[in-house]
């Protein structure tokens, strides 16, 4: 954090690259992040510049008083929820299929690890694109990207009893929608 | 699990939250004692553990490039120093260099449904000008309309060579005292909307072409203008001012020349008619007298249905008749003169003379059906029809329809300065006998008393040449056979199959209305027709004063009545002899 504080300190004051530092910091987490909430890593990328130019602009707005993390990711998470609303779209499996490569393959016992591995991630990237907007992106920021309740709620300008509450019924619907894919999992782990 | 019963679910968000080390030290406590007794509670742990471990497990995805240069780029763009508000400028070119990912502009007629709906709301709109046009007196007057444009195309020019101009203002009618419903004017703007529409596409058979027709003939011809205005249900006195408007127009038009392409410009123009005298107010006391408002009288009709004696017929009783009531015959006009305009040329003498001769034989083996067209004051005719209803021997049987078919245009009481009522009741009485006054199916008087235009027809009788409809010795030749239901074989070159109707007016009026007021012979004729004959003592003093201060005020005065005679002969039966004019 102050390394953040001083790197936007020193932006303030004309070094556009302590800025450049920042987002070279930033950029992975945070298209991570909104890869999984957008499902598509060319949104994601785009939500990514535009945070980082608007969090330039916005500079001087910054507080202090939170990370500068929790603020982008206000800015970023904000600019998804309009870039969701104005496509009309909602990640969608094909994306998110388009974006992991293949198809699962029906519960067909894998030779090797890391293909389980790497079906796992399918599965799980595809159950969140079926979670709503609001819960996908409370169950990124807190297990992808490790928020406490409290940065949860600043970044979506949300109670802390509601992101609890939130966060809860995100995780039950999640369990709904993976659970015949663990149990699939299940059975393989059983061999 | 996922029937549990939610009434545990606050518990159970607390095990959510304690997964996540987000509880205070008492919940953790009360969390951790439920956890030790309840089986379900850490099953439902465990799942809530698998599920979050399972998004964690996510591989990490990374952006694969630096964007910081990029974004400083972009950020100095928007903004020279950070913080500093970027104008709109920047912003929008920021915008534009984002390959319209996050703000795409609002393009209305860029989509295919756009254009859809705004065409279909145009043609919903041009369809219900058309509809609305198309009303019951447009699909009266189908033939009619049909005839006026046709008219309308040859118009013939006077003999300035310029075209006759008939001027009429619908739109005149609000400059009334009463101030009319607003409806009028913009009915009147619908219909010439309409009407310029058809003129757009004058080849389209459609029923658009069927109003446009109609409205061709109420912008052309005076008495004709108002039917159209006033056939919607209206008040009688807005109707009134439109009849008059009409009329004080059709004055006007023998004094004003004008290319007929300006029609169109001047129907659209409010600018009253210089010529037209001034009309009187409306819903005038109907006492007051007719003198001053003559020129503003709208014209009345009349179809009277006589069915008389052959020899009657042959031997032109009835145009003794007329001719006594200074009623004369308008020369027909010459084949390829559109009836409505004349032309102000007469018909050659030879040609009317071989057209007569073959007429009459023809008129031998044909029903012998003989109509008249007479303009003339409502006291002319009055007393003509007082001489007729004597005539019992000649005429047999007498039907007397007033405003045959017109009712719904020329509504009685819109003409209070005609005490229509008496007029009404008074012409009637000359009925007699067992004709039908309303045949309504085999004539449609209208075609007659609209296209026949008096005003802008031929030169008088007077001025020489020889007479269609002469009197006395002539009259055996021309009399009412010549002229029969094939009348219409004298137009055959033209498309117009009008039976032939021969027409007569009152020549006072007509010679002042023409500014021929100079002539002597008027008034000297009218005094001589009240001393002679034997029809003058058939006349009541009462009628005839009225057709002396018509006379009087010839200057101003109009034929304001029109009577379309239909004579059929006594053993003829009239339904089968009279033409069908609806037929085209």
């Amino acid at each position: 954090l102050s390394d953040d504080a001083s790197l936007i300190a020193a932006t303030l004051a004309g070094d556009t690259a302590a800025f450049g530092r920042l987002v070279h910091l930033y950029q992975d987490r945070l298209f991570n992040s909104l890869l999984r909430v957008l499902g598509s890593a060319d949104d994601a990328a785009d939500i990514v510049q535009d945070a980082f130019v608007q969090a330039y602009v916005k500079l001087s707005s910054f507080r202090g008083g939170s990370a500068f993390y929790t603020w982008l990711y206000r800015i970023a998470f904000n600019l998804a929820m309009s870039h969701m609303r104005r496509s009309h779209k909602k990640a969608s499996l094909d994306e998110m299929k388009t974006l992991v490569g293949a198809e699962p393959t029906d519960g067909q016992p894998a030779v090797e690890t890391g293909l389980i591995e790497q079906e796992r991630a399918e599965l799980v990237h595809a159950a969140l694109a079926e979670l709503s907007f609001e819960h996908r992106q409370i169950i990124v920021l807190r297990e992808i990207d490790g928020c406490s309740y409290e940065e949860i709620a600043e970044i979506l300008d949300l109670p802390v009893g509601t992101v609890r509450s939130r966060l809860f019924r995100a995780r039950l619907e999640m369990r709904e929608l993976l659970s015949p894919r663990l149990h699939i999992e299940r059975i393989v782990d059983t061999r | 699990m996922s029937d549990r019963p939610f009434n545990y679910e606050l518990d159970d968000e607390l095990l959510s939250a304690y997964l996540d080390g987000e509880l205070s030290a008492d919940e953790r406590a009360a969390v951790e004692a439920r956890l030790a007794t309840d089986p379900a509670a850490q099953q439902l742990l465990h799942e809530l553990r698998s599920v979050s471990q399972s998004v964690q497990a996510l591989p990490t995805e990374s952006l694969g490039r630096d964007v910081s240069d990029e974004v400083i780029r972009r950020a100095h763009e928007s903004a020279p120093r950070p913080g500093t508000a970027p104008s709109a400028k920047t912003v929008a070119a920021s915008e534009q260099s984002r390959a319209g990912h996050t703000m795409p502009k609002i393009r209305i007629f860029h989509s295919k449904r756009a254009w859809i709906w705004a065409s279909m709301a145009l043609a919903a709109g041009l369809l219900l000008m058309i509809v609305q046009s198309g009303d019951e007196p447009a699909k009266k007057l189908p033939p009619l309309a049909a005839r006026n444009r046709e008219a309308a195309q040859t118009q013939p020019v006077d003999e300035a060579g310029q075209p006759r101009r008939r001027e009429i203002s619908t739109s005149a009618a609000p400059k009334s005292r009463t101030a009319p419903p607003a409806n009028i004017a913009s009915d009147s703007e619908l219909h010439e909307k309409v009407e310029s529409l058809s003129d757009a596409m004058p080849a389209a058979p459609v029923a658009g072409e069927t109003s446009r027709g109609q409205l061709s003939r109420s912008n052309r011809e005076g008495p004709a203008a108002s039917p159209p205005v006033a056939a919607a249900t209206r008040a009688p006195e807005l109707q009134q001012e439109v009849e008059k408007t009409v009329l004080k127009s059709g004055d006007a038009s023998s004094t004003i020349t004008a290319s007929p392409s300006q029609m169109a410009l001047d129907r659209h123009s409010d600018t009253p008619q210089p010529g037209g005298g001034p009309g009187g107010p409306p819903g005038i006391d109907a006492k007051q007298k007719s003198e001053s408002f003559a020129s503003s009288n709208p014209q009345r009709f009349v179809v009277v249905r006589v069915v008389a004696k052959p020899e009657a017929l042959k031997n032109g009783t009835f145009e003794r008749l007329l001719a006594v009531n200074k009623i004369e015959f308008v020369p027909q006009p010459a084949k390829n003169e559109p009836l409505a305009f004349g032309g102000g040329k007469l018909a050659k003498p030879a040609q009317r003379e071989t057209y007569f001769k073959e007429e009459l034989n023809k008129a031998a083996e044909a029903h012998a059906v003989d109509m008249v067209l007479v303009e003339a004051p409502a006291p002319t005719i009055e007393s003509c029809l007082a001489e007729l209803n004597k005539n019992t021997n000649d005429f047999p049987s007498i039907a007397v329809n007033e405003d045959p078919q017109v009712h719904d245009r020329f509504d009685a009481k819109s003409t209070p300065n005609k005490k229509p009522a008496e007029n009404s009741t008074s012409l009637s009485r000359f009925g007699r006998g067992s004709v039908s006054a309303s045949q309504k199916d085999t004539i449609d008087p209208r075609e007659y008393f609209y296209s026949y235009d008096f005003d802008k027809a031929n030169e008088p009788v007077a001025d020489g040449s020889p007479r269609a409809g002469g009197f006395g010795g002539e009259a055996g030749t021309i009399s009412g056979v010549e002229q029969n239901a094939n009348g219409e074989k004298k137009r055959s070159d033209k498309s117009q199959p009008l039976p032939e109707v021969r027409r007569a007016r009152g020549t006072a009026t007509w010679r002042i209305e023409n500014r021929q007021a100079g002539e002597p012979a008027s008034a000297g004729g009218r005094a001589a027709r009240i001393q002679s004959g034997a029809q003058a003592p058939n006349q009541p003093t009462s009628q005839r004063k009225p057709a002396g201060s018509a006379e009087a005020q010839a200057d101003t005065s109009a034929n304001d009545l029109k009577v379309l005679f239909v004579f059929t002969p006594e053993d003829s039966p009239a339904s089968s002899a009279l033409p069908d004019t609806r037929t085209k």
